[in-house]
């Protein structure tokens, strides 16, 4: 795996602002950034696919395992939530998309950092931007990236599964979140689902129906949400999840929330002792770790993240208020060090198969919500 | 990797178009009298207890001060500008929404209850 410096497209913003990408820069920082791009040969992607394919399959048995062992109360996890996971992970709603975050650098196996298998986000840069920018520069050259057709594919598998012929998609109040929810609507809409968008705040619920309704009193009977489910559990609606489980389907469904929890890495690894794309990890301490990375539970974009070296200052991301809830400590996986630059695989997983490639890179070895979008193409 | 050379993105087009327009369509935060970013849920109930209100400054009691005094601030949906993290005060923007924003967003309020899902998220990163 290589990075290439390469002259940015002339019109880069308008280019990818065409395709939706209108948060392409961060103040006076790029956010989509195609001044180098990624050079992986088809070696290194078979690689990359066959661990995602195996750490999804470790991950539902881990599931399984955290279900029939009772061990919610270590990822903190309230009855609430535990009763959901259970009742979701029997009834089998439907699930679509999650994101692998690993650290390869092309020589030694991919190593599991996390899994964002609830909300996770860059999938328009991931599956649609990154895709132009290459017919755009590379025409005859090929990408990781299946990501958009396998998309409508699992909607189209889902489409009989959702209760009722429309789709809600609910999302925060935000750029980003909207254009990704809108994304999400596309590939459902040409897959033959009916889908209309709302804020989440504005999801309603009609006591004497007993049901989630939208803005105009529709019942919600599957709803995509940008919104994870942790939130969710402690919000006022919290209480009317498990007896709406039947009508109302939230996608991604509420097992997922086991997974997205960073408690999942120490089980992980504590199932799998030793397996070639997992890092040493527990609950508690850092035990005879002397570099590791201490994350809370529940922390998202990298905030309250602590990176411990031997022989440097500890390096903390930014403050999200998160870390009461606990956290665990992971064996540090170094980064690739590019120029300078280190870059995070974002492995996408659609429908519980490998379907691509985004590669984020940061100038320090924390990823956080300022990391930069970089295209990649394999040879 | 097999792909179509197209890919075809009516609503992103759409919102993505809204949003270079200046319309905005998706920058919407919740704010107490001094333009400080709170939880959405705050405006969520102001709504439910005026719907129709959008935009309009609704007093909440909170709790607070010297001595258990109670004070009272304004609770409002503020439209456009940067998005702030909770405590944050958004500039930029204004108390309206731009034309367009409803076209997405509208819908009229009942009796059913709203707001009891969002609160966490304002100002808060849902990636990972």
């Amino acid at each position: 795996m290589r990075r290439i410096a390469s002259e940015p497209r002339r019109d880069w913003q308008r280019r990818v602002e065409e395709v939706g990408l209108v948060y392409h820069t961060q103040g006076t920082t790029p956010y989509w950034d195609e001044s180098a791009h990624y050079r992986l040969t088809s070696d290194e992607v078979e690689v990359l696919e066959r661990a995602t394919n195996e750490l999804h399959a470790l991950c539902l048995a881990a599931v399984q395992h955290v279900i029939d062992a009772d061990r919610f109360a270590e990822l903190h996890i309230p009855e609430l939530g535990a009763a959901l996971v259970r009742q979701s992970w029997e009834a089998e709603p439907p699930a679509l998309y999650g994101r692998f975050d690993l650290s390869f650098d092309g020589v030694r196996p991919p190593k599991m950092l996390e899994y964002n298998a609830d909300t996770p986000t860059s999938l328009l840069e991931a599956a649609v931007v990154q895709w132009y920018w290459l017919q755009d520069v590379a025409p005859k050259k090929d990408q990781f990236n299946s990501i958009h057709e396998r998309l409508i594919a699992a909607w189209t598998d889902l489409a009989p599964h959702l209760g009722g012929p429309l789709l809600h998609v609910a999302a925060m109040d935000d750029w980003e979140d909207a254009i990704t929810a809108a994304y999400v609507r596309d590939t459902a809409e040409q897959a033959g689902v009916r889908t209309r968008q709302l804020p989440v705040a504005d999801i309603g619920w009609n006591a004497s129906r007993g049901r989630f309704v939208d803005a105009e009193e529709v019942a919600i009977d599957a709803a995509f949400k940008l919104y994870p489910w942790e939130w969710m559990l402690h919000e006022e609606f919290g209480a009317q999840l498990l007896a709406s489980s039947a009508t109302t389907r939230w996608i991604e469904p509420a097992w997922k929330m086991v997974l997205s929890n960073k408690g999942i890495l120490p089980i992980l690894w504590e199932l799998n002792p030793g397996h070639p794309n997992l890092l040493a990890a527990r609950f508690g301490d850092p035990g005879e770790m002397r570099d590791y990375a201490r994350k809370p539970l529940l922390s998202r974009e990298g905030a309250n993240v602590t990176l411990v070296t031997a022989n440097r200052p500890p390096e903390t991301g930014p403050d999200g208020g998160y870390g009461e809830e606990g956290f665990v400590y992971q064996e540090l996986a170094p980064l690739p060090n590019l120029g300078g630059r280190r870059p995070v695989i974002g492995s996408w997983v659609i429908q519980g198969e490998s379907a691509g490639i985004g590669i984020r890179e940061s100038d320090s070895a924390l990823t956080t919500n300022t990391s930069r979008f970089v295209p990649h193409l394999f040879e | 990797v097999k792909k179509s050379v197209a890919v075809p993105l009516t609503l992103v087009a759409t919102f993505a178009s809204a949003i270079a327009c200046g319309s905005s369509p998706e920058t919407r935060q919740c704010v107490d009298g001094e333009n400080r970013v709170v939880p959405d849920s705050l405006c969520a109930r102001a709504e439910q207890a005026h719907p129709g209100s959008t935009g309009a400054s609704t007093s909440v009691a909170r709790g607070g001060g010297i001595g258990g005094a109670v004070f009272s601030l304004p609770y409002r949906y503020y439209y456009g500008g940067a998005r702030g993290g909770l405590g944050s005060v958004v500039t930029g923007g204004g108390y309206t929404p731009h034309a367009g924003r409803g076209g997405i967003f509208s819908g009229r309020r009942s009796g059913t209850a709203r707001g009891g899902f969002g609160g966490i998220g304002g100002g808060r990163g849902i990636g990972g």
